[in-house]
C-alpha cells in the first residue's frame, strides 16, 4: 500500500480510529493485523517470510540473554545473524552472486525466478540491531512476541524505514499500550505527513519523467542533458525518499511514536562527511555502530591506515546494501573515495579557506562548499540510477568530456517549468524553515499551530495544483 | 479525538474554500482567455476566432507536425489543425465535443488516428486523455470521470486538481495573448539530427474493437452525424513501416467500416507513397519534418480529391 493512495487514506482512517478507541493487548493486536494487511497489499506471500525472520530473531535473542556461557550467547547470535543474512542473501543477492559465479568461472548456473520481497533491507536491518544489541547487553530481550513482532513490522517504517533501534522503538510500544493519543502528535504528525507527500508527489514525481526519459536514451543525448537529468534525479531520490521518510515520520508521530529524523536537509551539507550525516541517517548510523566501529576498534591498533580501509568497506557495504549491482557497489566505493579525500586534504582545504580570507564570506563559502558537494554527490548518484556499469560508465565519461549549456534538452517545456517551480518552492522551504527548526520546533513556537496548519495547507493546494497523481511508487521500495 | 475531527474538518474547509476561489478565480479570468499553449490555449484559440471553419483536424502529434491545413485546398481554405502532442482518439472526442458544445461549426472533421490507439487499455492512459482537458466541465467529461471511478470523481471535485500542473504554462501563456497572430495550428518540424532508429513492438499491436478509443471513435461519428459534420478517418504512414502492422490494420479498417465510418483514408503503408521513403522527409521514426508533412499533406489532398470525399462540402 502506498502512502500517496486512496487505498491508504481509508486504510488509515479506518486503522486510527479502531487505534485509537483500544487499549493494551488489542491496541497491540490491531496494530499488528493492520501492518499485515499493509504488508499484504503488496505481496501476501512474503508476509511468511516476516513471520519466520520473527519468530526466530525473537527466539535467539531470548537464547542470548538466557544463555549462562559465552559459548551458547555466540551460538544464539550466530543463529540469528545467519536467519536474517540468509533471508537477504536468498532473496536480494543470490541472482547477483549467480551472476558474477557464471562471469568469473564462464560456468551457467541459472537464475532464480523471484521477486524481491518489499522493503526486506530495512526490516532484516532491524532485526540484526536487535539481536547484535541483546549480544552486547545493550537492551533486554523482548518477551511479549506481540511487541517484538510490531517493532519489526509496525506497518509505518515497515517497508522504507527508517530503521528503528528496538532500544529506541520497544519503549515506546509498550508506553502506547495504555497512552493516550494527543492533539499535538496528531498535529505534528500531519503535518509532516503532508510536507513528504509535497516531496513526493510535487517534487520527484514532476522530475521523475524527465530523467526517466534521458536515461532511457542516453545515447541519444547531450553532454548537458545528461548532467541536468543527474543532478535532477539526486534532487529526485532525495525528495522521493526523504519525502517517504516524512510521511512514516509523520503516521507513527499521529499514533504517538517518535521515530528518528531519517534526513536534515542534506544538500545543504558543507562536506561529504557532514552529507553522510544527514542523508539516510538511520542507515548511515546503523552501519556507524554495526560495521564501521568494530572495523576501526576490532583487530588491533587503530590507525589513519585503518580507517580508510573501514571507510571503504563501509561506503562499498551501503552500496550493496542498496542493490544487487555493481553500480550501487561502485555508487557507495565512490562516496567511500570522497570521505577518504576529505581525510587526507581537512589541512590543505583549511589553509585554502585562510589563504583566499573567504571565510571572511561565510555565505559565498557555504555557497561554494554546498555546491560542491551537490555535484559531487550528484556525480555519483550516475551510478545508482543507471541500469549497467557500461551505462554509467559512458554517460559519466560524455560529461566530464565537453559541457555545452546550449545543448540542454528541456524535452517537455510544460513539464520541465513545473518541475523547476517544485525544484524552487522545496528549497526555499528547506532553506528558511527546515535547515533551521524541525516541525516539533515549530509547533512549539510562539504561533508555531497556526504555523504547522498553513504548511499542511499549503502542502494539500500545492499536490492538488502541481503534484504528479499517476500514482509513481517510491524509489527505496526496491530496496 | 473531538479536536482531532474538528481540526481536520476546519483544515478540510480551508482547502476547499480556497481552492474554489483560486481555480474560479483562475479559469474565468486566465484559462478561458489564454489562446495558445497546449493546456487547453488552441482549444480556445478555435471556439474564439475560429468558431466557423471548413474543416478541422485532430489527433496526437502526428496530425499537429504532419497536416499542413493550407494544402489541403480541396476541403476550403478555412481549415484548422488541432493536434496535440501525446493524445489518443478519446481526447479528440472529448475535444469535438467542447467545441460543438461551445459553439464551433465545422464542415468536414479529420480524425487522425493510429492502430496503437486502439491496442492497448489501462486506466491511467485513460486519466491521462481526460485530465488534458480539464477543466472544461462537459457532461461528456463528468460521464467518463464517473467512469473512471470514486477516486478520480473526488479528485475531480476539486478545482485545482483540474488545473492540475497547467497553472504556469496557462499563465505564461495567458501574458502572451496579445501576441497570438492568426493561424492555422500546423507547426513544422525541422529536420532530425539521428538516426530514426527507434523500434516499435508492432507485432503485439492487436487491435481491440471493444477498447475504450473504439468506443470514442463511434462517439465521434455519432456527434458528427447529429451535427452535420461530415468525418474522415486518416491514418500517417511511419519511417520504414516500424509503426505498422497490415494484419490488424486490415482488421481495424473492416471493423470501423462497419460502424459505418466510410471515409477512411489509410496511408499507414509507407510503400503506397514512395515520395517519403527517404529519410530527409523524416524528424523521427514516425514524425514527419517540414518538407515531408509538406509532401504528405499534398497526397492527402490528393486522395480526398481522388475519393470524391470533398463532395456535398
Amino acid at each position: 500500500m502506498l502512502f500517496n493512495s486512496f487505498d491508504f487514506l481509508i486504510f488509515f482512517i479506518v486503522f486510527y480510529v479502531l487505534f485509537f478507541w483500544s487499549k493494551g493487548t488489542i491496541r497491540q493486536i490491531i496494530l499488528f493485523l493492520s501492518s499485515c494487511i499493509f504488508y499484504a497489499w503488496f505481496i501476501p506471500k512474503y508476509l511468511i517470510i516476516l513471520f519466520v525472520t520473527i519468530a526466530i530473531d525473537y527466539y535467539a535473542a531470548i537464547k542470548i540473554e538466557d544463555s549462562t556461557t559465552e559459548k551458547e550467547r555466540k551460538l544464539s547470535l550466530i543463529l540469528g545473524i545467519i536467519n536474517t543474512c540468509a533471508v537477504l542473501f536468498i532473496f536480494k543477492y543470490q541472482n547477483f552472486f549467480i551472476g558474477n559465479i557464471n562471469w568469473i568461472s564462464g560456468s551457467n548456473f541459472s537464475y532464480w525466478n523471484i521477486i524481491l520481497p518489499i522493503g526486506l533491507s530495512f526490516h532484516t536491518f532491524q532485526s540484526l540491531s536487535y539481536v547484535i544489541d541483546i549480544y552486547r547487553n545493550k537492551i533486554k530481550a523482548e518477551r511479549n512476541l506481540l511487541i517484538y513482532s510490531n517493532y519489526v513490522m509496525m506497518f509505518p517504517q515497515l517497508v522504507a524505514g527508517p530503521i528503528e533501534r528496538a532500544g529506541h522503538l520497544i519503549p515506546q510500544l509498550k508506553a502506547s499500550l495504555y497512552s493516550k493519543l494527543s492533539y499535538s502528535d496528531f498535529s505534528i504528525g500531519i503535518t509532516l505527513f503532508f510536507y513528504g507527500l509535497f516531496k513526493k508527489m510535487v517534487v520527484a514525481d514532476n522530475i521523475g519523467p524527465y530523467v526517466n526519459a534521458v536515461y532511457d536514451n542516453y545515447t541519444h543525448h547531450s553532454s548537458m542533458t545528461l548532467l541536468m537529468a543527474s543532478m535532477l534525479f539526486a534532487i529526485q531520490i532525495y525528495a522521493d525518499f526523504s519525502g517517504y521518510s516524512d510521511m512514516a515520520i509523520g503516521v507513527a508521530r499521529v499514533l504517538g511514536f517518535k521515530f528518528n529524523d531519517n534526513f536534515k536537509t542534506p544538500y545543504f551539507s558543507k562536506s561529504v562527511t557532514e552529507f553522510w550525516r544527514r542523508w539516510h541517517i538511520s542507515l548511515s548510523s546503523w552501519l556507524r555502530d554495526y560495521l564501521y566501529y568494530p572495523l576501526v576498534l576490532g583487530w588491533g591498533k587503530i590507525s589513519k591506515k585503518k580507517m580508510y580501509y573501514s571507510t571503504l568497506i563501509t561506503f562499498s557495504l551501503i552500496g550493496l546494501w542498496h542493490g544487487a549491482n555493481w553500480t550501487f557497489i561502485a555508487f557507495g566505493f565512490i562516496h567511500g573515495i570522497y570521505l577518504v579525500v576529505e581525510m587526507l586534504t581537512e589541512n590543505i582545504r583549511k589553509w585554502i579557506i585562510n589563504f583566499t580570507h573567504i571565510n571572511k564570506l561565510p555565505l559565498l563559502l557555504h555557497l561554494i562548499q554546498t555546491s560542491i558537494v551537490f555535484i559531487l554527490v550528484s556525480l555519483s548518484f550516475i551510478f545508482f540510477r543507471s541500469n549497467t556499469f557500461n551505462q554509467a560508465i559512458f554517460i559519466f565519461k560524455k560529461i566530464i568530456s565537453s559541457i555545452s549549456i546550449k545543448e540542454l534538452n528541456f524535452l517537455d517545456t510544460n513539464g520541465f517549468t513545473v518541475l523547476s517551480f517544485s525544484i524552487i518552492i522545496l528549497f526555499l522551504c528547506e532553506y528558511l524553515i527546515f535547515n533551521k527548526y524541525s516541525i516539533e520546533e515549530i509547533y512549539n513556537m510562539h504561533k508555531g499551530k497556526l504555523l504547522c496548519s498553513l504548511i499542511t495547507i499549503s502542502a494539500i493546494l500545492l499536490v492538488l495544483s502541481f503534484g504528479w497523481w499517476g500514482g509513481a511508487s517510491f524509489i527505496y521500495f526496491q530496496f | 479525538m473531538l479536536q482531532i475531527i474538528k481540526k481536520v474538518i476546519i483544515t478540510l474547509i480551508i482547502v476547499i474554500i480556497i481552492d474554489k476561489i483560486f481555480s474560479y478565480t483562475f479559469t474565468n479570468y486566465i484559462f478561458k482567455k489564454t489562446i495558445s499553449g497546449e493546456s487547453g490555449g488552441t482549444i480556445n484559440y478555435v471556439i474564439n476566432k475560429k468558431s466557423n471553419l471548413d474543416f478541422l483536424i485532430i489527433g496526437p502529434s502526428r496530425a499537429k507536425h504532419g497536416i499542413d491545413p493550407s494544402i489541403i485546398t480541396s476541403l476550403g481554405n478555412n481549415g484548422y489543425n488541432l493536434g496535440i502532442n501525446g493524445t489518443t482518439v478519446l481526447n479528440s472526442l472529448l475535444i469535438l465535443d467542447i467545441l460543438v458544445k461551445n459553439n464551433v461549426k465545422m464542415k468536414t472533421l479529420i480524425v487522425s488516428a493510429d492502430l496503437s490507439d486502439y491496442v492497448k487499455e489501462s486506466k491511467e492512459e485513460t486519466i491521462d486523455q481526460i485530465k488534458r482537458v480539464y477543466p472544461y466541465d462537459t457532461p461528456l467529461i463528468n460521464e467518463y470521470v464517473s467512469k473512471i471511478g470514486n477516486v478520480e470523481q473526488i479528485k475531480y471535485f476539486f478545482g485545482l486538481y483540474k488545473l492540475n500542473r497547467k497553472i504556469l504554462n496557462v499563465s505564461y501563456n495567458f501574458t502572451k495573448r496579445n501576441t497570438v497572430t492568426d493561424n492555422n495550428g500546423y507547426v513544422g518540424l525541422p529536420n532530425m539530427t539521428d538516426k530514426p532508429d527507434v523500434k516499435y513492438d508492432t507485432e503485439n499491436f492487436i487491435y481491440k474493437k471493444d477498447s475504450t478509443n473504439v468506443e470514442a471513435l463511434k462517439k465521434i461519428k455519432k456527434i458528427c452525424d447529429e451535427n452535420n459534420i461530415k468525418l474522415i478517418v486518416i491514418f500517417s504512414p511511419s519511417y520504414k513501416n516500424v509503426f505498422y502492422n497490415e494484419i490488424q490494420q486490415k482488421l481495424m479498417i473492416e471493423d470501423f467500416k462497419k460502424e459505418n465510418i466510410n471515409n477512411i483514408i489509410d496511408l499507414s503503408n509507407i510503400n503506397q507513397s514512395p515520395d517519403l521513403l527517404k529519410e530527409e522527409n523524416w524528424r523521427d521514426a514516425i514524425h514527419f519534418n517540414y518538407f515531408g508533412s509538406q509532401k504528405f499533406s499534398k497526397i492527402l489532398s490528393e486522395e480526398i480529391i481522388k475519393r470524391k470525399i470533398y463532395k456535398n462540402n
